[in-house]
Parts: structure tokens; C-alpha cells; sequence
């Protein structure tokens, strides 16, 4: 009788303990659909943003006037969009669930971002607009990467016209990346290439606001 | 998806499980935990002391002793002083009654399973109690409510319910907690009929016929106690704890007497498994056999494993915490929770059981706390015994098993 009894108690434990952990398992899941929902309709938004960007662009060509001055403002309002966006991603790195979903948006990340290089390429050609690009590749869960990461954090947070766009050297996916990598010679990580020169390993906050100046 | 990742998720699994488990069990049974019989009998009872230098508390112990609610003629004490070098044989002798004797061992210290079976011989009662010397304090009443269990002839041992005594520093506080726990889970195992220990420390009354049929004390056993309680349950003879019978024991209050004493239980434990390992995977042993041997073997693995991986991420969150602050000093701190919040809502898989559990462990505390007349106190102790006591006990049981791998190679 006892035996039964303890038989009967494993059971329900057993479909209780399933129920709570699947709960958990799902709640997991419920908050990783949660954030891509938002890094997507973040990229959506930056996407919007570009576009009106381009169009104002081609139709200040179109009509004259003093279009540098404006570009520059409009050209700043993309960035932190941008950075949110990578932030988020970066959060989102070890997730248990939706990796093709996380590995769509990153490299939809990554297009984003190199359309936006150009873009602040061709203003800086066009207008003689003073900002510092830095493009930074970075390796995934790499310590001295993180650390070159949260310099750039708050060198962006100091600085209003320092752009930073950051790139997963490993990332194989985009062939573009392959692209911008030759071009810029970055072999190691974490690399910055600072107005078009590259630098490779880690350079401290000072040494960096050095470079910039 | 890693493995370790995998491994954390099956452990949060099973602890919810065996918490759920032991909740269930505790709710279904709840009103029969304290319920306590009446018997009429008084059976002749033969109390064993066995002690060694114990002779700032023995005379506590045997005056506690002495003072049980139980008629005069039908109750005999017998301490049996084992080699003592300090003043235990002088304390002894300086309690006068007629109830009390006295036996000396001297010279050679021969441990306690042989003191205990030195003093069985003595015995002229029908059941044996054993009681540690270091046991100051037992209620009054603890045989009235323990003898009633033996009008079941498959009863072999009734143990009373075990608590610290006067815990002073944290070390003793955690135990306090610890005893608290095993007491109120001890009494649960004993409704599934799986009892396996019959502690000195808590007292402990045998059936002195089945002593004499099958055997004393085995004085080869790092612990005695369990062997003991482990031979009865392969003789399928039933092990009772009794709730209403609290006897308070000194516990270790050094770390490196806590640590012997802890390595020596292990130890104790795995060799009374391995001798008593027909029983494992039996189904002649019920719950026992079939769930409590398997599961108090693999049980600490886990809580190893789990140990390494949170203080592994622990310090990886703290390199990182220290990094960011060192760099960007205190701007950091908005990073740094973002950090935070990315590994609570990544592993809701494992938060959440773990959540339930903890408040199942507080719900299970709160009950056998009311069990056994106390209240809450020692909220640091609380606090860490949830939190770390569960790891560096199960960290000593895989040091045990060391040992004991050494051992048996050794002989090999």
C-alpha cells in the first residue's frame, strides 16, 4: 500500500515539476520572441530612416541649397538607432531558442550598418562634414574585445561626432564583411579602423581620444 | 546548445521534482505527522550512554535521563565510559541512584559501536535505547511516545526527532536549520517506510531481541548508527521517528571538527551502501531501494556540478563587473545591469523552478519549525543555509567518495 502510495506521489510530482519547468521553458521563449519583435521593429525603423535619408539627399540635389548643414543634423539622428539596435543583439548572444531568427537579424544588422557607413562616407566627401568614423571588428566572447567595446561606449557617450559601428570579424555569412575586412586589412580582433587607417589590439580610452584628435 | 547548459536545466528539473515530491507527501500526510498513541505497558527499558570525555555535559545528559516520565523500577541507565582521560568518570560517580550504572573502560579507547555493544550485556530491559554523550537534553515524555510504535511487531527501532543545541556561532546556526530539515524529511521517509538511520544523537530505541538475534552494534562501520538502521530495513523490519520525542545534541562547532565528522558520515554512508547494495534497484525494498539509495548517490554529483557553474559565472560576471568599472568607472553601472537583466531573462528555464524550489524549501522549514515548537530565528543561517549549506555538503560527500576510491584501490 505504501508502495503505491509513493508511486502515486512520484507521478504527480513528476507532472508537476513538468508543467512548472515547461512554463519555464516557455516564459524563455515568450521573452526571446519578445526581443526580436523589437530589434525588428527597431531595424525597421532605422530602415525608414535611411530611406527618407537618401530621398532628402537626392532631392536637395535636385533643388540646391545649402543640403550639408542638413544632412549632417539628419545624418546624426540614424546613429543611436544603430547602437541600440547592436546593443540589443548583443544581450540577445546567448539565447537558448531562435537562433536562425537572432542570425537573420544580425546580419540584416550588419547590411544596416554598411549602408550607413557609405552614407557617412559620401557626406564626408561631399560636405567636408568633420565626423570620426571608427569601424570596430570585434570577436564574440572575447575579454579584450568587451573591453575595446565599452571604451567605445564612452568615447560615443563623450564625443557627438564620433561614429562607431561595430562588426563581428567571424561572421561569415555576409560576404560583404569579407569585403570591408581586405579592404581594411583587419586580420585580428579586436581591430578599429579610425577614418579609413586601421589599428589593431586594444587601445585604451586616451590613447584613443589621441587618435580621434 | 551547450552541455553544461543542458546539465543545469536537468538539475533544476530534478531538485523541483523531489521538492514537489516531499511537499506532496508532507500535505497529504500532515495530520498524521504528530498524531501520537497511547499504551498502557511499561515495558522494562535499558538506556545505553556510551561517552568519552564527555565530562562537561554527562552529568547533564544522565540527570535528563533520569528525570524521563516513566516509572522508576521500569527504567535502568547504563553509562558506559570509554577510556576517558578527563574528569567523565568522576562526574558519573558523583550521580547517586540506584537506576544509574557505571561502566569503566579503561585502558583503550575502543570507540563507540563497541562501548554501546559493551554495554548491552548489562541490559535487562526489552528494548535499548542508545543516547550520545553528548546529548544534554531529551523530553520528559520521549518514551511514552515512542514505546506505542512497537506494538507493530515488524517495528524494529523508533528514533526521536534531533535538534541542535544552543547553536552560538553560524557553523552550529546552519545546523540548527540542517537537523531541523532532516528531521521533518526523516519522519516523511518513515511514512514510505525508508528510514535508514537511528541516530545516538536523537535516541534511538531498538527492539533488544532483534539485537540479540541478528547482531550488536558492527564496530568495523564508520557509522554505526546507519549500518544498524540499514540491517533492520534488509531484514525488512520498519524504522519509526517519532516527533513528539526531541532530544537536543551538541553539534561540531569548528570547521575542522565539522569537516571530520562530515567526511566520517559519508564515508559511513557509502560503505553501508555498498554492503547493503543487493538492496539497491530491489524491488523487495520499495521506496528505499528503488529511489532513496539511487537518488542519495547521485543527488550531490549534481549539486557539485551546479556549484561550479554558478560560482564560474559568478566570477565571470564579477571579471567583468570589475573590467567595466576599471575602465569606465562609474558609468558602468548601466552596462552592468543590462548584463544582469541579459542572464535572467535567458535562463527563465531555470529561474523559475528554482524560485519554486526555494520557496517549497521555506514552506518545508516553516512547517517542520512548527513541528517541532520553534520559531524562525537566525536570519543570516536562514539565508545562507538555502543559498550555500546544500553545496559544501554535498562538496564533502564527493571528498567521502574520494576517499573511499583511494581506499579501495589501495587494497586492490
Amino acid at each position: 500500500m505504501v508502495a503505491i502510495k509513493a508511486k502515486k506521489l512520484l507521478i504527480v510530482s513528476a507532472i508537476i515539476a513538468t508543467f512548472i519547468f515547461s512554463t519555464g521553458l516557455f516564459l524563455g521563449y515568450a521573452l526571446d520572441g519578445f526581443r526580436e519583435n523589437e530589434i525588428l521593429s527597431n531595424i525597421k525603423q532605422n530602415e525608414l530612416d535611411t530611406e527618407s535619408f537618401i530621398l532628402e539627399q537626392q532631392f536637395l540635389d535636385e533643388l540646391g541649397g545649402d543640403k550639408c548643414e542638413i544632412l549632417s543634423e539628419r545624418a546624426l539622428t540614424l546613429q543611436p538607432t544603430l547602437t541600440e539596435i547592436g546593443r540589443q543583439l548583443g544581450r540577445w548572444q546567448n539565447s537558448d531558442f531562435k537562433q536562425d531568427e537572432f542570425n537573420y537579424l544580425k546580419r540584416k544588422y550588419f547590411l544596416t550598418e554598411i549602408r550607413f557607413l557609405m552614407l557617412i562616407e559620401t557626406l564626408k566627401q561631399n560636405c567636408n562634414s568633420d565626423y570620426n568614423v571608427i569601424v570596430f571588428f570585434y570577436k564574440i566572447d572575447d575579454d579584450t574585445s568587451k573591453r575595446q567595446g565599452y571604451v567605445l561606449d564612452e568615447i560615443t557617450n563623450q564625443n557627438q561626432n564620433v561614429i562607431v559601428l561595430s562588426i563581428d570579424k567571424d561572421y561569415t555569412q555576409e560576404p560583404l564583411i569579407d569585403i570591408l575586412k581586405s579592404n581594411y586589412d583587419v586580420i585580428e580582433a579586436p581591430s578599429l579602423v579610425i577614418n579609413g587607417d586601421t589599428v589593431s589590439g586594444f587601445i585604451p580610452e586616451e590613447d584613443l581620444i589621441e587618435l580621434l584628435d | 546548445m551547450e552541455i553544461s547548459m543542458i546539465a543545469l536545466w536537468g538539475i533544476s528539473f530534478i531538485s523541483l521534482f523531489l521538492s514537489i515530491f516531499w511537499l506532496l507527501l508532507l500535505l497529504t500526510e500532515e495530520d498524521r505527522l504528530l498524531k501520537a498513541k497511547k499504551f498502557k505497558k511499561h515495558p522494562k527499558i535499558s538506556i545505553i550512554v556510551p561517552a568519552h570525555n564527555e565530562g562537561h555535559i554527562i552529568k547533564q545528559v544522565i540527570t535528563s535521563l533520569l528525570n524521563l516520565n516513566y516509572p522508576k523500577d521500569k527504567l535502568e541507565i547504563i553509562a558506559v565510559n570509554d577510556d576517558s582521560t578527563d574528569n567523565t568518570q568522576k562526574e558519573l560517580k558523583s550521580i547517586k541512584d540506584s537506576r544509574l550504572k557505571v561502566i569503566y573502560r579503561h585502558p583503550g579507547f575502543i570507540g563507540k559501536a563497541a562501548a554501546v555493544n559493551a554495554g548491552i550485556p548489562y541490559a535487562a530491559g526489552e528494548f535499548i535505547g542508545v543516547l550520545d554523550g553528548d546529548t544534554p537534553n531529551i523530553s520528559e515524555d520521549c518514551l511514552l511516545y515512542m514505546l506505542p510504535h512497537f506494538k507493530n511487531p515488524k517495528v524494529g527501532a523508533v528514533i526521536g526527532a534531533m535538534k541542535a543545541w544552543k547553536p552560538k556561532n553560524i557553523l552550529e546556526k546552519l545546523q540548527w536549520f540542517e537537523y531541523l530539515i532532516s528531521t521533518l524529511t526523516r519522519r516523511l521517509l518513515a511514512i514510505l517506510g525508508a528510514l535508514y538511520v537511528t541516530p545516538g544523537g536523537s535516541f534511538s530505541l531498538f527492539r533488544k531481541s532483534l539485537l540479540d538475534k541478528h547482531g550488536y552494534f558492527d564496530e568495523s562501520s564508520l557509522t554505526e548508527d546507519l549500518e544498524m538502521a540499514m540491517r533492520l530495513q534488509h531484514l525488512h523490519y520498519d524504522i519509526k521517528l517519532e516527533l513528539n520525542s526531541i532530544a537536543h545534541t551538541k553539534v561540531p562547532n569548528t570547521v575542522k571538527a565539522f569537516h571530520a565528522q562530515r567526511i566520517r558520515w559519508y564515508r559511513g554512508w557509502l560503505q553501508t551502501l555498498f554492503k547493503y547494495r543487493d538492496m539497491m534497484f530491489n524491488k523487495d525494498y520499495n521506496f528505499l531501494g528503488m529511489f532513496q539509495m539511487p537518488i542519495s548517490l547521485i543527488i550531490p554529483f549534481f549539486l557539485v556540478i551546479v556549484a561550479l557553474t554558478i560560482s564560474y559565472n559568478l566570477l565571470k560576471q564579477l571579471y567583468a563587473a570589475i573590467v567595466i568599472f576599471s575602465i569606465v568607472g562609474m558609468d558602468a553601472i548601466h552596462s552592468y545591469l543590462s548584463f544582469k537583466e541579459s542572464l535572467l531573462f535567458n535562463t527563465s528555464a531555470i529561474i523559475l523552478p528554482m524560485i519554486v524550489v526555494l520557496a517549497i524549501g521555506v514552506y518545508l522549514l516553516n512547517k517542520a519549525q512548527n513541528y517541532l515548537k520553534e520559531s524562525w530565528k537566525y536570519p543570516i543561517a536562514t539565508i545562507g543555509y538555502f543559498i550555500v549549506y546544500q553545496l559544501i555538503l554535498s562538496s564533502y560527500w564527493i571528498a567521502a567518495l574520494f576517499h573511499e576510491v583511494k581506499r579501495s584501490k589501495k587494497k586492490w
